[in-house]
């Protein structure tokens, strides 16, 4: 079965299902939300660990269980990335480019504000006063990954 | 040329690999069984209608991994993006019922 001269209404029934494709593909964009959620979640929850667990004066045993869950959550979160974005079927350029531009756009945040924060002398964890200034860059450092997460989940 | 289905691809004829076409024209990529489900037909049906654009240069195949899995990733060729922007090109000027020679549009696109 082929249709080479489609009527105008054939026609317009093809450009609307060419719509309807469009916008099942930008709806499967949206499994990108959560890996930039979690992504920031577990960036700011890392942060918050390392300012709120002692790195002196604590027993031996603490020392590696500081570690081993900050370990955990990166490592957790790289697997559920990785699971993430395994389950994601199709995506449009649209999407992809806004997921990669989220992930650069935080590490050069991140690179700005560990250079400026360390030039200034507060990037310094373990400090009561300064791992305020540490945890809130790290917030500042996630806002490309929620602002992206905000533009894939509400594209259509 | 003075009607504008002369512009229209042959092979875009058939309304199952129109529906690829279309589903592809919108992705980056998507998955093989993405678009059997999206196009609703069967593995076997797809994968001839595969096949038949993969030759035609219009699509790629692309095999790969994930999770310990095998999957199949199909994606337009820059020659079957143009060739979908013509073919829907010639569609509008249809819709419109327009029979002066239809505009063809050369953007490509992944959206």
């Amino acid at each position: 079965m082929s249709v080479q001269d489609p009527s105008p209404e054939g026609a317009r029934s093809a450009l609307i299902e060419v719509e309807l494709r469009r916008a099942a593909v930008h709806a499967s964009n949206r499994l990108f939300q959560p890996v930039l959620l979690v992504l920031a979640g577990l960036w700011v929850a890392g942060t918050i660990l390392i300012v709120v667990v002692p790195s002196s004066g604590v027993p031996a045993w603490v020392g590696p269980i500081e570690g081993f869950v900050l370990e955990g959550l990166l490592g957790g979160g790289i697997v559920a990335t990785f699971l993430l974005l395994g389950r994601q079927r199709a995506h449009s350029r649209t999407g992809s480019v806004l997921f990669s531009a989220s992930i650069a756009a935080w590490f050069l945040l991140m690179s700005g504000i560990r250079a400026l924060g360390s030039s200034a002398g507060w990037y310094v964890p373990g400090d009561p006063l300064r791992g305020v200034h540490f945890v809130l860059s790290a917030v500042i450092c996630v806002a490309p990954l929620l602002i992206g997460a905000l533009v894939v989940g509400r594209r259509r | 040329m003075s009607h504008p289905r002369h512009l229209l691809d042959d092979l875009l004829g058939h309304p199952v690999r129109f529906s690829i076409m279309a589903l592809l024209a919108a992705a980056d990529r998507a998955e093989f069984g993405y678009v059997r489900d999206q196009v609703e037909v069967s593995d076997s049906v797809l994968s001839k209608q595969v096949s038949a654009l993969q030759e035609e240069g219009y699509l790629k195949v692309h095999k790969g991994y994930v999770n310990n899995r095998g999957r199949t990733w199909l994606s337009l060729t820059g020659q079957g993006r143009r060739t979908f922007e013509r073919h829907m090109a010639a569609l509008r000027e249809i819709a419109e019922g327009n029979p002066a020679p239809a505009r063809v549009h050369t953007r490509v696109s992944g959206e």
